[in-house]
């Protein structure tokens, strides 16, 4: 009965005057799944989702909805999906409940369930015994779990969150998170745009978007193997800030970057450099604790696609 | 239908809920009109008089004296008797302290003394056209003056040839609708007409605009309602919100500066609700290319200095080239403050109202129409 695909992009293309913010893109969601929507600012992240929520019409190319065509039946839809935007767009002015008693109208809940619904929200976003707060005094971690709690009210198929954690304490974050899981086991897919490389992490599957274009797409180990070039040095070393602009004038790295208190290089043959490597930063009187090739982070693939897609 | 209805009402209690918990808004636009209304009604309702004036009287005979006692009984005049001297009375006059001086010249008793030898007698007035309405009260207070002045003196000639004179006919004047020409009666019903038009006009635009600052219109647009419902729901308020504000300053102007209302109630409160909705949806267009509360509110403050220029409130219509004349009528302020002023004054019915209720409703329509337009393209 349901359709395994809660999207299908066909070479959805979008062109504001002569800028092409979107240029033909195509992928698949599937039901059920948390598909993470990844990439700097600017590369197109937000125009397709806007595409995919029937607000900005397709230059090209054809997106289906849970079977409708944006273009056309985006009204049919609208009841069956849910959209969270970067700006937690509550009324701040408004309790915790005329929130939720406000969206839950618009989108049609009346009476039982109604009630039904605001109880289980309130519940599930741990806001029990704040619903008379106003929300603009709310902190930011029950704001976005507010904010999320009206986007779900009418527990709509298809969930698109744009940026959601931005702005939100670590602790708050792993809760959403916890919530998005619930969400996807019990049916609902996920469409997340994302800044977090450990958030990218968790998705079932990722698209990489960069200048309008999708340049990798896949699981996450998936993206991991197929998309990195080279491998990832991490080197444990004394004064990494030092350490790393020595290196940065070294020859023949693709990237060399803080990862933490550590420094990660990227390059094609890096595992035969090691011993090169550490004699350069003792040379400059930098003891070098570890050096090890190990597998790349989705932070490390990131940067590397970002770089390589600038380069090409 | 039944659907949509309850979509508009429930974006309708939430806009009185925002209402309701803003304190800086709220007062300001439910208070600050009827507050507005009763410094105008106090500050227009006295007449101009007792100006601050000096006479320089360089002449010594009778005749001088007289003039210059009729000077001081008037009341639009208030004479300082310390300022004698020219010089000094002309700069207090530029240093606005004075509004009028005047000059009995020399010899000025003598050119009265015989109707056969008399000359004109000139007397000097020198006035701050600085102020112009205190100067028009002054020139129409010494023009009065002249009058009596020169009646006097005939009869006191006429007196002395032994003629015998009953009375100086003078014309009847009667001023219809406001018999003491008070200026409060011509300000407050205009004033009405602004103060609608910003309430209607900024509280539709400005809950429009606030939803697009905050990023909440598109969380609007998502919903299942359409874009017109939430038009609809978002602009509907601002009636019930400009009709109190309405009925407040007709019974602030009504009961506390004595306005007339000679026409008939139904009328009144049917052209003022029709204008109400053509300001409304002028706000409802403003507010389809701001996209934020400080650009909408600049464009209502914008308009409304378009509007009041062109609404005969200070400058005449009459007076303006014919095309400006023509694109008046466009102008819904000017049909508003007429109607207004013309059934609570002059009593009018219907058939006097009818081209500006009729000219109101197409503009409503025609406004209403351009705003749907926008908002629609503007999705895409």
């Amino acid at each position: 009965m349901r359709n395994p695909n809660a999207i299908v992009v066909r070479g959805l293309t979008k062109q504001f005057d002569s800028f092409t913010a979107v240029d033909e893109i195509s992928f698949e969601i599937k039901t059920g799944e948390i598909f993470g929507f990844l990439g700097p600012n600017g590369a197109g992240k937000t125009t397709t989702m806007r595409m995919l929520l029937g607000l900005v019409k397709p230059t090209a190319g054809t997106a289906t909805v849970l079977g409708f065509d944006v273009r056309r039946d985006v009204r049919l839809l609208r009841a069956r999906l849910g959209y969270m935007s970067q700006r937690f767009t509550l009324y701040q002015d408004l309790t915790v409940d005329e929130n939720l008693t406000f969206y839950g109208r618009a989108y049609g809940l009346e009476k039982e369930r109604l009630l039904a619904r605001k109880a289980a929200i309130v519940q599930m976003a741990g806001l029990l015994g704040r619903e008379r707060t106003l929300t603009r005094d709310l902190a930011g971690g029950w704001k976005q779990r507010l904010a999320l709690g009206c986007a779900i009210i009418h527990e709509p198929d298809l969930l698109f969150l744009d940026e959601p954690t931005a702005g939100v304490d670590p602790v708050s974050r792993r809760a959403f998170w916890d919530l998005l899981y619930g969400l996807s086991a019990g049916g609902t897919t996920v469409f997340v745009t994302t800044h977090y490389m450990d958030e990218a992490e968790h998705c079932h599957r990722l698209a990489f978007i960069q200048n309008g274009r999708i340049v990798a797409l896949g699981s996450p180990s998936q993206v991991k193997q197929t998309v990195m070039r080279g491998q990832v040095l991490e080197i444990e070393c004394d004064s990494p800030d030092r350490a790393l602009q020595i290196l940065r004038e070294e020859k023949g790295f693709d990237e060399v970057a803080l990862y933490g208190a550590n420094i990660h290089v990227v390059a094609e043959d890096v595992s035969g450099r090691i011993a090169e490597i550490e004699q350069t930063l003792v040379k400059e009187g930098i003891s070098v604790r570890s050096a090890a090739v190990v597998a790349p982070s989705l932070e490390d693939v990131f940067i590397s696609t970002v770089r390589t897609g600038q380069i090409d | 239908m039944k659907a949509a209805l309850a979509r508009i009402s429930n974006l309708v209690r939430k806009e009185f809920t925002h209402f309701t918990r803003d304190r800086l808004l709220t007062p300001f636009i439910l208070f600050g009109p009827v507050a507005e209304l009763i410094m105008i009604g106090i500050a227009t309702s006295g007449d101009i008089d007792h100006l601050p004036t000096a006479i320089v009287i360089q002449d010594r005979g009778e005749r001088g004296a007289l003039f210059a006692q009729m000077v001081d009984a008037s009341p639009v005049f208030k004479v300082d008797d310390q300022i004698t001297d020219g010089d000094n009375a002309r700069k207090l006059l530029q240093d606005g302290r004075l509004t009028a001086v005047f000059t009995i010249p020399e010899g000025f008793s003598e050119d009265l003394v015989d109707p056969l030898t008399a000359r004109i007698a000139p007397v000097g007035l020198l006035l701050d056209g600085a102020d112009i309405f205190a100067a028009e009260a002054a020139k129409y207070g010494a023009e009065e003056v002249v009058d009596d002045f020169s009646t006097a003196v005939s009869m006191d000639w006429m007196h002395e040839a032994g003629v015998a004179l009953t009375a100086i006919e003078e014309p009847t004047i009667e001023v219809l609708y406001n018999k003491d020409l008070k200026k409060s009666f011509y300000e407050l019903p205009a004033e009405m007409g602004i103060m609608l038009y910003f309430v209607a006009a900024g509280v539709a635009s400005l809950g429009i605009a606030r939803e697009r600052e905050r990023g909440t219109w598109e969380q609007l647009l998502v919903t299942p309602m359409r874009p017109l419902e939430i038009i609809i729901g978002k602009a509907l308020p601002a009636i019930p919100i400009a009709y109190a504000v309405f009925l407040m300053m007709l019974a602030v102007s009504l009961g506390g500066f004595g306005l007339p209302m000679r026409g008939s109630w139904p009328l009144l409160l049917f052209v003022v609700l029709l204008y109400i909705l053509v300001e409304l949806s002028v706000g409802v267009l403003i507010s389809s290319f701001s996209r934020s509360q400080i650009q909408a509110f600049l464009l209502v403050a914008t308009l409304m200095m378009v509007e009041f220029i062109f609404s005969g409130y200070i400058f005449a219509v009459d007076t303006m080239p014919s095309l400006i004349q023509t694109l008046s009528n466009f102008i819904p302020m000017k049909h508003g403050l007429n109607m207004v002023r013309s059934i609570l004054l002059r009593g009018v019915g219907l058939d006097a109202v009818g081209p500006s209720i009729l000219m109101l409703a197409a503009l409503g329509s025609g406004v209403i129409a351009v705003a749907t337009l926008i908002v629609r393209r503007r999705l895409d």
